[in-house]
């Protein structure tokens, strides 16, 4: 799948990475984050099962990031 | 902090009405036993009727003593020089005017009066910066409004034990969860809590004799070391060791981690390892599991999991997930788990947290969005370097710890069966907002039963339960005393029955609070029945532990000591009180469901306990009978 949006690093659970889609939706990125927050990207990954720390929706398994 | 106290100083006019009757009554004791020595049966009821009047009377004095702070004259060192709060009726711009007239208003809080309770609060609490020179004049002056409820000097109220730990002081999560004064009562020794998390790294803050082998889900193997710092993090709430002039400290300090990695660097992992480890931790001794991780998808092996876990007696604490809205993640939502959801501070949901009907209880997580140090504060690692350093994180995840903290703490008092602990958690929960004296309206989706107070949690089962199980005791005792007398088997009380009575009942126990802990002596929270698991092991725990806890919660030893007994008679009267005593802790452990027993299922427990009340009951009756009188 590949998603639009702005990276955030968010300050929960010592710090999670989440991307929040043009149309305001927000996923919850694992994987090689090599971006800065705040930045606008590109994600290119799948959506996985979810479970972890972040507990705050769905997750998706970075493979390809780009800034856009 | 200080308001906060000063709110509790308004129940003080009802502590010293309860203490002036309880005086009054023990004075009445003393002038009619004399009266009653001639009749011997009047003398049974009324120990028994007083006994009830007494565990009454000191219930209530325990209700209200949660409440109170001690009593100061500005002249007392507790007290801070040129601080006085002031209780007031109604809530009107005309008392802030007065403060500010008096002196610098640091805080004006409106307060509930609970019509429910029958204490006539104040409605207005004013907290007034005055010159230290003027105080009592300024005291004395309120003291005399008519629509002044108290005004004193605000007090420093510090709990008994004070760990050494520099940066205890930043912990204000610990302190609202209530744990500086249970710490009095236990500190979890003998107690397991698995970490299902990233694994637990070997910090200097945490020591290793408490850091037990566990389990790699990722890779299969022993190393659950920690890479990402998460883990850490938690275990620290959990057990942090405390006390050893180092860092932080944390709920539960004599427990035992079990560091199960099923998290990889990045802080996720899956459905499969996680029901792994919770089947893993179950089997291998754990008898609290924290799980601060959690998603979306709902899992049968997971769900499962969790049940297979409560069957085996283990408290499943869960983190109710970072979402900021109406819906808890899994494993928290499923039956058996104790979803546990974040506030901040003042006791007011964070705003990250998630909630619903599945949730159980609040406790602190930090809130951030109150500044870094609203965080909680524990040693953990820096995941680039691997170095321990002392961090604020905020999180559900933060908040379930708390609460597996407080669970260890209950079971290390002789609460083992994780009902009666949920239970127990539940009932002594405080209401929303009540961490920074605040008035939120109750909403079960949000707290569950309100915020944690692992404080308020331990008195029960130490204080209040003690008093119950002498007033059962006493009962089966007179029962049995009266029905020899009647038969003419005995004229007289066989002596020492009555103080082997309160020895049998774990009366010893109402000093729990007073800081059994505090001394090494934390053994003294539980009654002689649960004894034997504080040094040989929960039962669960190991075959061992589990057949003395089969044994300990039986009429095994008081049957021995009446075999002993018969054949020794000036002994008998202390065999029977014992067995009494026994039995009065055997019936309350009955009907407050308070402990678990391996194989049994949870229902059958009671059955066994009550038998074992039967059969004590029945060794206390034959024991007092020497021979037939003349």
């Amino acid at each position: 799948m590949k998603l639009r949006g702005r990276l955030e690093r968010r300050d929960l659970e010592g710090g999670i990475w989440q991307l929040v889609t043009d149309d305001g939706q927000r996923f919850t990125l694992v994987g090689s984050i090599p971006v800065k927050a705040g930045a606008r990207v590109e994600v290119e990954g799948f959506v996985e099962e979810g479970f972890g720390i972040a507990m705050a929706g769905p997750q998706v398994r970075v493979t390809r990031m780009r800034e856009v | 902090m200080a308001a906060a106290a000063a709110v509790k100083s308004g129940r003080l006019q009802t502590v010293y009405w309860a203490r002036g009757t309880l005086r009054s009554t023990v004075e009445k004791m003393a002038v009619s036993s004399s009266t009653l020595r001639a009749r011997p049966a009047l003398v049974e009821r009324a120990a028994v009727a007083l006994l009830a009047l007494l565990v009454l009377l000191l219930c209530g004095l325990i209700g209200c003593g949660r409440r109170v702070v001690p009593v100061a004259t500005s002249a007392d060192p507790e007290t801070i020089p040129g601080l006085i709060d002031v209780g007031l009726e109604g809530f009107t711009a005309e008392h802030h005017a007065l403060g500010a007239r008096i002196g610098e208003v640091l805080a004006d809080e409106k307060l509930v009066d609970d019509p429910l309770d029958g204490v006539d609060e104040p409605e207005e609490l004013l907290v007034v910066r005055v010159d230290p020179s003027q105080e009592d004049a300024v005291l004395e002056e309120l003291r005399r409004r008519p629509d002044v409820h108290f005004a004193e000097p605000v007090v420093r109220v510090e709990a008994l034990w004070v760990p050494d730990d520099p940066q205890f002081a930043q912990q204000w999560h610990l302190k609202a969860a209530g744990a500086p004064s249970a710490w009095d009562s236990a500190r979890g020794a003998g107690v397991t809590v698995a970490i299902i998390d990233t694994g637990i790294a070997p910090v200097d803050d945490l020591d290793p004799a408490r850091l037990l082998g566990g389990h790699n889900f990722l890779t299969g193997g022993d190393d659950a070391a920690d890479d990402h710092g998460h883990g850490t993090h938690v275990a620290g709430t959990v057990a942090q060791t405390t006390d050893n002039g180092v860092g932080v400290a944390g709920m539960a300090p004599l427990a035992r981690l079990m560091p199960l990695k099923v998290l990889g660097a990045d802080g996720s992992g899956t459905s499969v390892g996680i029901a792994d480890a919770i089947r893993w931790a179950a089997d291998h001794g754990a008898r609290v599991l924290n799980l601060s991780l959690g998603g979306g998808a709902r899992s049968a092996a997971m769900a499962h999991a969790v049940a297979y876990a409560r069957s085996r007696g283990c408290v499943v604490v869960c983190a109710a997930g970072n979402g900021g809205g109406r819906g808890v993640s899994y494993p928290a939502a499923y039956p058996g788990a104790v979803a546990v959801s974040a506030v901040g501070p003042h006791g007011r949901l964070a705003p990250y947290s998630s909630y619903g009907p599945e949730v159980r209880i609040a406790a602190p997580g930090g809130d951030k969005s109150q500044g870094e140090e609203a965080g909680v504060l524990q040693q953990t690692i820096d995941p680039s370097s691997g170095a321990g350093v002392y961090r604020w994180f905020q999180g559900t995840s933060m908040a379930a710890p708390h609460v597996s903290g407080a669970a260890a703490l209950l079971e290390a008092a002789g609460v083992t069966d994780p009902g009666a602990v949920e239970r127990l958690l539940a009932s002594s929960a405080r209401k929303p907002g009540a961490y920074g004296g605040a008035e939120i309206a109750a909403d079960s989706d949000r707290y569950g039963a309100g915020l944690l107070d692992v404080a308020g949690a331990l008195r029960t089962a130490t204080v209040v339960w003690t008093f119950w199980r002498v007033a059962l005791a006493a009962l089966g005792a007179a029962v049995a005393l009266g029905h020899a007398r009647r038969l003419g088997q005995i004229r007289r009380t066989p002596a020492g029955l009555w103080p082997a009575l309160l020895l049998g009942a774990g009366a010893y126990t109402v000093l729990a609070p007073l800081g059994v802990a505090r001394v090494g002596l934390s053994a003294l929270a539980l009654p002689p029945a649960g004894m034997a698991q504080h040094f040989v092991g929960l039962a669960g725990t190991g075959v061992a532990a589990s057949a003395i806890a089969f044994l300990g919660w039986s009429a095994v030893l008081p049957l021995i000591v009446a075999l002993v007994a018969r054949g020794l008679p000036p002994l008998r009267g202390i065999a029977a009180g014992l067995a009494f005593g026994w039995a009065g802790v055997l019936i309350h452990a009955a009907l407050v469901r308070s402990i678990y027993l391996p194989v049994l299922p949870s229902w059958l427990a009671p059955v066994w306990l009550l038998i074992g009340a039967f059969v004590a009951w029945w060794v206390g009756r034959a024991v007092i009978v020497p021979e037939r009188l003349r």
